[in-house]
């Protein structure tokens, strides 16, 4: 009986399975940048390059960005009959972006932490 | 002729879910909330917005659209859910001995929905204008989605 509840306790966790990713360095913290004073030369020296730089009319767009996904899977394999499958994933990012003008001077900060850990 | 006929089915099948019944479920970044889309509305409703005040509202844009008149901030989070019943006798292979992976009955479902905000501004960084839709919370489309949401409320 012991030995049937093994098969079938082994049968039933085969198909888990987990898995994770991370793209990117934590978010740098803002400390020491003060809008309408900190340059983009201030930011660069501080924070390290950005991930992407997006042009504007009234400036430009620096963005760090980490990406976190997740999947795991569970498929059920009751006497070798894959009888149901479970997938879920999820990708949750952690971002800083910084506003400059055409001087190059900060304008404006937007952050969104949405990792367990947040920014670093 | 006909081996060759079974390996065309064979190949044509081997996209088909393995299990009877399969749920895929996925989600990405909360990209705004309810209340960051609250606090947006009522900065907007105060008076002019620049692109500073939104930055900091609703945090960085998931994407930057530029346009001859300024650009777009959009905001996005997506939800998408599928749902497939396979009845397949390869899927008794143990007991029966190797069969083809043809399909007696195949029926997926697939949901993906989103929610979306798109802030235009001017080419001095002013809001313009703005509009957004909340997909994800309306789950009556599909069994797909119902599903999807159910399994993501235990799970939370």
């Amino acid at each position: 009986m012991k030995c049937i509840a093994w098969v079938v306790a082994l049968g039933l966790l085969s198909g888990c399975s987990l898995s994770y990713s991370e793209i990117g360095i934590p978010v740098p913290e803002t400390e020491g940048l003060e809008i309408g004073r900190s340059t983009k030369a201030d930011v660069l020296e501080a924070l390290g390059p950005p991930r992407l730089v997006s042009r504007q009319f009234d400036g430009d767009l620096y963005t760090w960005r980490r990406t976190k996904d997740r999947e795991r899977s569970l498929v059920v394999l009751p006497v070798f009959v894959k009888a149901f499958s479970f997938t879920d994933g999820e990708s949750r990012r952690d971002e800083l972006s910084l506003l400059f003008d055409r001087e190059g001077v900060l304008r404006g900060i937007g952050r969104r932490l949405e990792t367990e850990e947040g920014g670093g | 002729m006909i081996r060759i006929a079974l390996l065309l089915i064979a190949a044509l099948s081997a996209g088909c879910a393995e299990a009877i019944f399969s749920l895929d479920s996925h989600r990405t970044h909360d990209a705004y909330t309810e209340a960051s889309l609250e606090e947006f509305i009522k900065l907007r409703d105060a008076g002019p917005v620049n692109k500073a005040e939104v930055l900091a509202t609703l945090g960085p844009p998931i994407q930057v659209i530029g346009q001859d008149t300024g650009e777009v901030f959009v905001y996005r989070r997506l939800a998408r859910d599928t749902r497939t019943i396979n009845l397949n006798p390869s899927m008794v292979n143990y007991f029966v001995g190797p069969t083809p992976p043809i399909p007696l009955y195949f029926d997926r479902q697939t949901s993906g929905r989103d929610d979306t905000l798109m802030v235009f501004f001017d080419s001095q960084g002013k809001v313009q204008g703005e509009g957004f839709n909340l997909g994800i919370g309306e789950t009556g489309q599909s069994g797909a989605a119902l599903i999807g949401e159910g399994v993501w409320g235990l799970l939370r």
